[in-house]
Order: structure tokens, then C-alpha cells, then sequence
């Protein structure tokens, strides 16, 4: 039979077991380095990609309409040829072919980007409304950083284009 | 053959050693559980420190290079022509006193402008972006950082 100071002594040692298991857990949630924050560098990333895309000087690049090859001007940035492009499609969606240049582009785009990340390029005259998309068949996930700049419409209209360049890790995280 | 028969003997000192070694028991495994969980915490949190502030070191070193005037024309525009006179002394006080490397490369012309101070030993952590290298057009670059404990 145990005596009364055997559960006395139990007793204090459960006790002391449950006292310093709750402060086990407290140490590990709070010693637990805080997890930096991926949102801002990410953007900062979408940034610095977006403009050194845009900035780049391309040349030989050309696009169809009606059966014309119309060519650009050596030593005419990205920016300008995705701006010239959203404001033809904005004319005539159908009209315009942009096959290869967009094939150029996305090609400078990939070579930028980190191993792992990806890239979508989207563009249209409003906020809302996305005339251009590359690559085409490319889903833009839902967690993805974006960098999106207004322009003024090149034939001095009121509207405006919008460029936007999307980059995500892939697979997302 | 004679039969062997038990007695149960109780003694009080006896009793209360054993109920002295249960508690024992008891705060040797809390005490366990605590001071490891204690130990981690630190570790972990130690370890984490120093991989935050290499980390930082790295972004500091990535956007000060993007950013001097002795090598770029505006942020992220870096000029091959000045970019081919610059030393690793030119980039050593940017670094912090750590050990770095940074490394442009001209993704159009694939040229590359290494510069290196002495490899560290320890832990390092590396930061990279995107820019432009200038010559007679503009070229797209990946620019990388790291810095070493």
C-alpha cells in the first residue's frame, strides 16, 4: 500500500511534468524563427524582370497582316514592341500575326528568369481585359507576383495599354 | 523436501525510497523534455539569425552593385565598357567585409564579369536579379550576389 506522502510525491511530480511541458511548448511556438516574408522580394523580383525585359533592344523582329510581312526597326525595345502589339490587336484582333515575335520574346523571358520560376506576359488596352497572353496556353496560378505599368496609347487616344509581366515558382508554392 | 515460503516484508523506508524515485522519474523526463526543447529553440533561432543577416548582406551587396554609378546608368542598367575596368577592390567595400562573389552575365552574348573576392569557408547565401548590360544595344542580364559568413 502506498502512503499518504507516496501520492503526495506523485502528485508533485505530475504536476511538475505538466508545468514544465506547457513550458516546453511555449519555448518551441515561440523560439521558432519567424518566416521571412517571400512577397516582397517576390515582387521586387517581378520588378527588376519586367524591366530588364522591356529594356532589352531586339532586332529582326517583324509581324504579318494580310499576308505583308511589316517589319520593326532594329534596336526597338520589348517594351515598344508589346505596346505596338496590343494596340494592333486592339484594332483588329484577328488581323495581325505576331507568332515569331512573340517566340522571340518569350525566348529573351526564359533566358532571364531563374532555374524554377516562371513567366506569363499579359497586355491590353484596360485593366480588365487581356488581348495579349504568353505564352498562350500558359495558366497564371493565383499566387503569382505581377508587375503591371500604364502606358499612353500610341495614337494619343484616351484609353491607355497596360503591360504586365506575372512570375511564380513553379510549381507554386 | 522442505516447502520455501514467502513473507512479505514492507518497510517504511523502503516505501518512501520508491515513492522518492517516481518523482525523481517524473523530473528527470520534464526536465528532459525542457532543457532539449530549450536547446533547439536556440539553435534554431540562432541558426536562423545568421542565415537572415548573410541574407540581407547578399540583397545589400546585389542592389548596391545594380545601383553604383561607377558601373551602371540607372538601376539595373549595367555599362559592359566600365564594367570591364572594374576590380574586386571596386566592389569590396560594398561587401561588408565578407567574402563575395558577383557575377553578371550578358544573357544575349553570354559574356560574363566575375569578380571575386577570397572564397569564404562557412555558410553563404546567394541573391540574383534581373538587368540590362548596355553596349551598342541593350542586352538582358542576370546579376548574382553571394556573400559568405
Amino acid at each position: 500500500m502506498k502512503g499518504e506522502r507516496g501520492f503526495e510525491a506523485l502528485a508533485d511530480g505530475v504536476l511538475l511534468f505538466l508545468v514544465l511541458l506547457v513550458a516546453t511548448g511555449v519555448i518551441l511556438a515561440t523560439g521558432r524563427p519567424p518566416a521571412s516574408d517571400p512577397r516582397s522580394s517576390g515582387v521586387r523580383y517581378a520588378d527588376d524582370t519586367r524591366l530588364a525585359l522591356f529594356r532589352t533592344t531586339t532586332d529582326g523582329l517583324f509581324y504579318r497582316f494580310g499576308g505583308e510581312i511589316v517589319l520593326i526597326p532594329n534596336g526597338t525595345t520589348v517594351e515598344d514592341v508589346l505596346r505596338l502589339e496590343v494596340h494592333l490587336l486592339a484594332r483588329d484582333h484577328r488581323g495581325y500575326d505576331f507568332t515569331a515575335t512573340d517566340a522571340r520574346i518569350l525566348g529573351i523571358a526564359a533566358k532571364l528568369l531563374r532555374p524554377g520560376w516562371d513567366l506569363a506576359i499579359l497586355g491590353g488596352p484596360g485593366a480588365n481585359r487581356d488581348l495579349l497572353h504568353l505564352p498562350a496556353e500558359q495558366v497564371v496560378p493565383a499566387n503569382h507576383y505581377a508587375s503591371t505599368w500604364d502606358y499612353p496609347s500610341l495614337d494619343g487616344g484616351p484609353g491607355t495599354t497596360r503591360l504586365a509581366v506575372a512570375v511564380w515558382l513553379s510549381p507554386p508554392r | 523436501m522442505a516447502a520455501i515460503r514467502f513473507r512479505t516484508v514492507r518497510d517504511a523506508h523502503g516505501t518512501a525510497a520508491m515513492d522518492d524515485l517516481t518523482l525523481l522519474l517524473a523530473a528527470i523526463l520534464a526536465f528532459s523534455l525542457f532543457f532539449s526543447a530549450l536547446a533547439s529553440s536556440f539553435v534554431a533561432r540562432s541558426t536562423a539569425d545568421r542565415g537572415e543577416r548573410l541574407q540581407e548582406g547578399a540583397d545589400a551587396l546585389l542592389a548596391a552593385v545594380i545601383r553604383d554609378p561607377r558601373w551602371t546608368e540607372g538601376a539595373g542598367r549595367l555599362v559592359a565598357e566600365r564594367l570591364d575596368g572594374t576590380t574586386e577592390e571596386d566592389l569590396a567595400g560594398l561587401a561588408a567585409n565578407h567574402p563575395f562573389r558577383v557575377t553578371v552575365w550578358d544573357l544575349a552574348t553570354d559574356d560574363r564579369w566575375t569578380f571575386e573576392s577570397d572564397r569564404g569557408t562557412g555558410d553563404w547565401r546567394t541573391a540574383l536579379t534581373s538587368g540590362n548590360v548596355l553596349s551598342d544595344r541593350v542586352d538582358p542580364a542576370r546579376i548574382t550576389a553571394t556573400v559568405w559568413e
